[in-house]
């Protein structure tokens, strides 16, 4: 019995004594919101992390009633990455925490030159989350990008996260990529990457301070511009604009955008809302030679209409509806014959192959970007739907336009 | 031998909870790729063999453990030397367990916790678990299989709602790939988890309805076939074939992925209590087995006592039998299998089966002919 | 196991036992010389006295019965035990005029004359040793002593103050009986009796505590309970030696499985349908004079989650219910270890605003995680306790102001954070909530130890923490029926009356292994249908 209680207070003690080793204190760790990539000096790794200020955030019963901005900004350097993020510890005097890191910022320069070293500590660490938004910062550093202060969100890093997610939604001309979702077509030859960028316009010194956001208008907005386009894990150009957009049709990216439509000489008369979009890509080997179909279904609706046509008619309808599908291919096909010009198959069309005969996808793979893909018929074909004009049928407005 | 009887159910429900162990968290079979799943499919029929042959071997010696059957099979001698490699087996592979889950527990959440002590205090509950009995362990092993399932569930639900499976992943099917599935088949999941079986032929004789035990057996083997199957194939579709094959973890990097409305988010902690309980059962499986074979093997009157000393001898055990992760897995992989699995788990067992065979037809033949002559 | 088990112990009272000079402890047979009553009344009457110390409650009325014949009584009661009406009227009464109304009898007849022809008393009986007697007497009893005979005569004229039946005000329950059992044993087994009413309903007679001389009865119904347990329940109260039993909870502790575990084996209520209900399905219930709790054995772990309400109501509101009390028990447990758990080792948990939010907190105050949930459930333990020895008039205020003030005073302070104090009052509430009162005490404790563990290896040392205590109530028998039962081992025919709640019309079958025989309770065919020419 007393042989018992002492062996079993020995076992206590020695477990409670000993420390828990992975204990932290919320207090103890400074929880990062985004961490930034970019070069230092001699091509070392310069790290920017933006700090949440749990004090400074509105809303708080806690705040004592000194205000300052809710993210403060640490940079460090270091020959890798680890190096750089584990010296950081100089600067801040809390341990680093990267589990709510939603953001991972890349700069231009880096991405240029291979994203490898990045993604393998993103997702060996244990500490990073699959999860994190991936973004690269196009025509600027990285570290410009998170020391700006941003007035609707209090932690920059959620606009960045969010603004993709609503503008690939939305607009449909940005990517919201995670990490896990890159790791596999980062060295994939199937299937090429791309990833988002975000850049930084006005004043860019300005921007770090709070004059940023005390103004109506920001004086450094941050916006989400264009799609990088990768070969193997190097950056190697931009898609932008249409060209962006027509790579999410293909990649099935597309939830819900806004498709404009001549007609007759007037230039982006119709207003469509495309509300349901699904790409199919189907891939067959004849004769040794690929032979890729884009077949894209999408349906939506006819929201603004800046010109007169009797709308209340079907085939009045289905006029729109043709020169809807026309439009869709055209941009469809824009940006496969940029993507064949850089020689970066970032629509999977590969993989496709490979799925169907793999063989033949063994013997070309090595291959296949720099001389099969960019000389592959793709065929498109678009079955757009416009099924409904919403509230009001004709644009009877127009009608009596040209009367003034 | 302990006085304790088990119900069908008991016995079905801890074979399953053995079988699905650490294999649902690390992982299984993924060298074939993306055709993992039908490697373990295959290697859970292979193991539903090994298990009719080790309980054929029972029906000739009802309601004795293997340790004192074998004495009857080979003689004392080799008999007992039989049962003495079996204690070290089972303990060495209670130790590998162990060493598997403290791994994990350190590389995905404690990172800075020594393994030591994840690993004894994994050992302390089987210690406590063990002195309760095998009655104690089988009632638990039902509550736990419920919270399994359900958490099972729930995580499929909430993958499936995440729309994060991508069913394009799992192409080919089956195709050109023949020579790595059986390859992997014949070297690694026919023996973990599925010929790991073997340690329940200490088991049999507490079932009460011992009729049942090939069905429940083959049947619980087959259904935590499926169940791992599942998972890898999930495993595959969500994350693609490449970073199936080179991650330690895969089930856990499915789960870091489900994020469904931005809230729910972040659930590794369902993943740890998974990992957790597959592998207390199979750790306290193993452990109790050893203890139970020590004692009938040394006819010792109580298997309480020598409890404690084995806790000890299996936790400072999971510290030696490797110096890294890589190591234990290649140990595990390539070496282990071929050497000691195939003897132990089927060519021991085979080689009994033969001669207790023609032994016991030897025996009716002369009990026939005594009952001709009489 | 011997080990944890003591993680999980209980404090055992160990009542002091009175000096060990006097082995006998009733202390009376020291003054008699002999065991058995003397036929001279003087002596028997002075022996009365002498035993007592002349206590000032003990009547002695001194009656003649006949003149010729000289026959002498005595009528020895004691005050406030007796009813004085009966006495008066049946006995005195009687006595002083009935009897001279008979032709003489001897002594030797008068005897059996007032026994069998006189006395218009419900109850009496010949007493013979003082052992007896004193019982008897001091259990409100009249005894009548007549000169010459050797032995007297008991009867029945129990009375005295009583606690009236009343409400229940532990268990309340919104649809139901609202009666609540008293201190009187005997009323207390008249409830019972009035709702089984079957002559197959058994009562034993126990009387334990040598001192205090208890009574305790033991009910069940024959046919139904479990033959062994019965054997059980015997074997434990006879084996009980101890000197008083002021409340069935002395009982409860010497006849439970094991005494080192947190949860109980044995349970108790107040209620009447209640204890009606178990005893129908097999279980076995001990009352204890001077208690208004009923024991009711064998006990398992589902019982504790089960309130009376759940069989008034229908189905799916009790199903609900239950699982409602089922994620309180979690709640009760696991709630300050979760989060102690979560701010310290796990904070990727948590959806990143929140954690922000718990940051911002916890930068103002001083202590760790661990602590600072300490302090607050300790705090409120406190408070708790005092919330029960207030006199009724200022409790609710100062409960109410306690909490409030004490709670926003601390947070201003600076001394624990808002999080902290919502997850306190979530699990106090929580525990609140729990329907059996012994099972609130037991998750208090363990929540205390899983706070620890979570403090010191996170969410695994939670983990650990659940399985070790679910090893231990599988381990755990009550009265040889495993605790654990009907899930595990798992028995599906009586899951209809666990964390669900089946229809009435299909709970055919009582438990199996509390009953062993007579499992079927119900016909067939009772599900309730429309009538056949649906009202037409």
């Amino acid at each position: 019995m007393t042989k018992r209680l002492n062996l079993f207070a020995f076992i206590c003690i020695t477990i409670l004594l000993a420390g828990c080793w992975n204990h932290r204190e919320l207090t103890d760790i400074g929880i990062i919101a985004a961490v930034g990539i970019d070069y230092g000096q001699d091509k070392r790794y310069n790290m920017t992390f933006q700090f949440v200020n749990p004090k400074n955030i509105a809303g708080n019963q806690q705040t004592s009633g000194l205000s300052g901005p809710a993210i403060t900004i640490y940079e460090s350097e270091g020959d890798n990455l680890l190096e750089a993020a584990r010296a950081a510890s100089q600067h801040v005097s809390r341990q680093l925490y990267f589990a709510h890191t939603n953001v991972l910022m890349i700069g231009e320069e880096v991405a240029r030159d291979g994203l490898t070293d990045i993604l393998d500590i993103s997702i060996r660490n244990p500490d990073f989350r699959p999860t994190a938004t991936i973004v690269i910062a196009k025509d600027s550093t990285a570290e410009q990008i998170l020391k700006t202060l941003t007035p609707l969100d209090q932690i920059p890093a959620n606009k960045i996260d969010k603004t993709l997610q609503f503008s690939e939604s939305r607009w449909g001309e940005d990517i919201h990529l995670t990490v896990g979702e890159l790791v596999p077509t980062i060295y994939s030859k199937s299937k090429q990457a791309v990833v988002s960028g975000f850049v930084l316009k006005g004043d860019k010194e300005k921007g770090k301070q709070d004059a940023n956001i005390q103004s109506s208008r920001p004086l450094a907005p941050l916006n989400a511009d264009g799609i990088g386009i990768f070969k193997g894990d190097k950056l190697i150009t931009w898609a932008e604009g249409k060209t962006a957009r027509g790579i999410n049709w293909i990649l099935n990216n597309i939830q819900s955008t806004v498709m404009a439509v001549d007609w007759k000489d007037k230039k982006d008369a119709f207003g469509i809302t495309i509300n349901l979009s699904k790409s199919k890509v189907s891939a067959n080997v004849k004769n040794n030679k690929p032979h890729i179909t884009v077949h894209i279904d999408a349906e939506g609706g006819i929201t603004e209409a800046d010109t007169f046509l009797d709308l209340s008619k079907a085939e009045e309808l289905i006029k729109v509806q043709n020169a809807l599908r026309k439009e869709i291919k055209r941009e469809i096909e824009n940006s496969i014959q940029f993507a064949q010009k850089h020689k970066a198959d970032v629509f999977g069309f590969g993989e496709k192959i490979s799925h169907v005969d793999e063989d033949y996808w063994k013997k070309v793979e090595d291959v296949w970007n720099e001389e099969i893909f960019p000389n592959l018929e793709v065929k498109v074909e678009v079955n757009a739907f416009i099924r409904r004009t919403y509230l009001i049928s004709k644009p009877f407005l127009y009608e009596h336009k040209g009367n003034d | 031998m302990e006085n304790a009887k088990l119900s069908s159910y008991q016995f079905f429900v801890m074979i399953l909870l053995f079988e699905m162990g650490t294999s649902l968290v690390i992982s299984l079979g993924s060298n074939a790729k993306q055709n993992t799943w039908f490697s373990i499919l295959l290697g859970s029929l292979i193991g539903i063999l090994f298990y009719h042959v080790n309980y054929k071997i029972y029906t000739y010696y009802p309601n004795e453990l293997p340790s004192s059957y074998s004495k009857k099979i080979v003689g004392k001698f080799l008999g007992s030397i039989l049962g003495y490699f079996y204690i070290i087996y089972f303990t060495y592979i209670c130790a590998r367990v162990t060493r598997d889950f403290g791994e994990l527990l350190v590389a995905v959440a404690y990172t800075q916790t020594p393994l030591f002590i994840v690993n004894a205090i994994m050992i302390i509950l089987c210690v406590f678990a063990v002195k309760k009995g095998i009655e104690v362990i089988a009632r638990t092993a039902e509550i736990n299989f419920a919270l399994m399932y359900l958490f099972a569930i729930t995580g499929l639900i909430l993958i499936l709602v995440s729309g994060l499976i991508e069913l394009e992943n799992l192409k080919p099917v089956l195709r050109n790939n023949w020579g790595t599935i059986l390859r992997v088949v014949i070297l690694e999941t026919a023996f973990v988890p599925f010929g790991e079986m073997i340690a329940f032929t200490y088991l049999f004789p507490y079932l009460n309805y011992s009729k049942n035990g090939r069905f429940l057996g083959s049947f619980a083997i087959l259904l935590s076939g499926i169940n791992l199957s599942i998972t890898a194939a999930i495993n595959v579709a969500v994350l693609s074939v490449p970073l199936f094959e080179n991650t330690q973890f895969p089930l856990l990097s499915t789960i870091q992925y489900i994020s469904i409305g931005n809230f729910i988010e972040r659930l590794d902690i369902f993943f740890i209590f998974a990992a957790f309980i597959g592998a207390f059962f199979k750790i306290v499986i193993f452990f109790y087995v050893a203890v139970i074979a020590t004692t009938d093997l040394f006819h010792l009157k109580d298997h309480k006592k020598i409890v404690y000393p084995f806790g000890l001898i299996v936790l400072f055990l999971s510290q030696t039998i490797a110096s890294n992760y890589q190591e234990h897995i290649n140990e595990g992989l390539k070496f282990v299998p071929p050497h000691i699995h195939i003897p132990f788990q089927i060519g021991i067992p085979v080689i009994l089966l033969v001669i207790a065979f023609l032994k016991n037809r030897k025996k009716e033949k002369n009990m026939s002919k005594t009952m001709k002559e009489g | 196991m011997g080990l944890v088990s003591k993680l999980f112990a209980k404090p055992k009272k160990k009542k002091k036992k009175n000096q060990p000079a006097t082995k006998d402890t009733s202390g009376q047979a020291s003054d008699i010389s002999s065991r058995f009553l003397n036929n001279d009344l003087s002596k028997n009457l002075q022996t009365i006295l002498n035993t007592t110390g002349n206590s000032a409650d003990i009547i002695i009325r001194q009656i003649d019965l006949a003149d010729d014949p000289p026959i002498k009584a005595a009528l020895v009661m004691v005050d406030g035990l007796i009813d004085d009406k009966t006495v008066n009227e049946s006995i005195i009464h009687t006595l002083l005029n009935d009897y001279s109304l008979q032709e003489a009898v001897s002594i030797e007849k008068s005897f059996d004359y007032l026994e069998k022809k006189l006395l218009p008393i419900t109850n009496v009986t010949s007493v013979y040793d003082w052992n007896d007697l004193f019982g008897k007497l001091l259990s409100g009893e009249t005894i009548i002593f007549i000169d010459g005979v050797e032995k007297a005569l008991s009867t029945s004229t129990r009375g005295g103050e009583k606690r009236a039946v009343s409400e229940s005000k532990n268990e309340v329950s919104l649809r139901g009986p609202k009666e609540a059992f008293t201190e009187s044993m005997r009323t207390n087994t008249s409830l019972i009796r009035s709702r089984i009413k079957n002559p197959n309903l058994w009562i034993e007679s126990f009387q334990i505590g040598k001192v205090t001389k208890t009574d305790i009865n033991v009910m069940y119904m024959k046919g139904i309970a479990n033959e062994k347990i019965v054997k059980e329940v015997r074997k434990r109260l006879k084996r009980i030696d101890i000197d008083q039993v002021p409340d069935s909870g002395f009982i409860e502790q010497l006849i439970e499985e094991k005494t080192y575990t947190i949860f109980p084996t044995v349970y108790h209520t107040e209620r009447p349908d209640i204890v009606a209900a178990n005893l129908m399905e097999g279980k076995i219930a001990i009352i204890v004079n001077g208690s208004p709790f009923v024991l009711t054995v064998p006990a398992l772990f589902i019982e504790f989650f089960q309130a009376a309400d759940d069989y008034y109501a229908r189905f799916d509101i009790s199903t609900g219910l239950r699982f409602l009390r089922v994620l309180i028990f979690f709640i009760s447990i696991v709630g300050p270890a979760t989060y102690v758990a979560v701010t310290t080792y796990h904070q990727e948990m948590i959806p990143t605003l929140l954690i922000i939010a718990i940051a911002a907190q916890r930068e103002a105050v001083p202590f760790p995680a661990y602590v600072e949930a300490l302090l607050m459930e300790t705090t409120f333990e406190i408070l708790r306790e005092a919330g029960v020895r207030l006199p009724k008039a200022v409790g609710q205020a100062v409960s109410i102001v306690g909490a409030l003030v004490i709670g926003q005073a601390a947070i201003q302070a600076g001394i624990v954070s808002p999080a902290m104090v919502i997850v306190v009052s979530i699990t106090a509430i929580a525990n609140f909530a729990t329907p059996s009162f012994s099972m609130a005490i037991s998750t208090r404790v363990i929540r205390f130890g899983l706070m620890t563990l979570a403090a010191v290896m996170g969410f695994y040392g939670i983990i650990t923490g659940l399985m070790m205590m679910t090893l231990h109530l599988c381990s755990l028998r009550s009265f040889g029926v495993p605790y654990m039962e009907p899930l595990a081992p798992l028995m599906i025919k009586n899951m209809g009356d666990t964390i669900i709640r089946i229809p009435l019309w299909k709970m055919k079958s009582r438990p199996k292994l509390i009953s062993q025989k007579n499992i079927i309770r119900q016909g067939d065919n009772q599900q309730p249908r429309p009538p056949e020419d649906n009202g037409s």
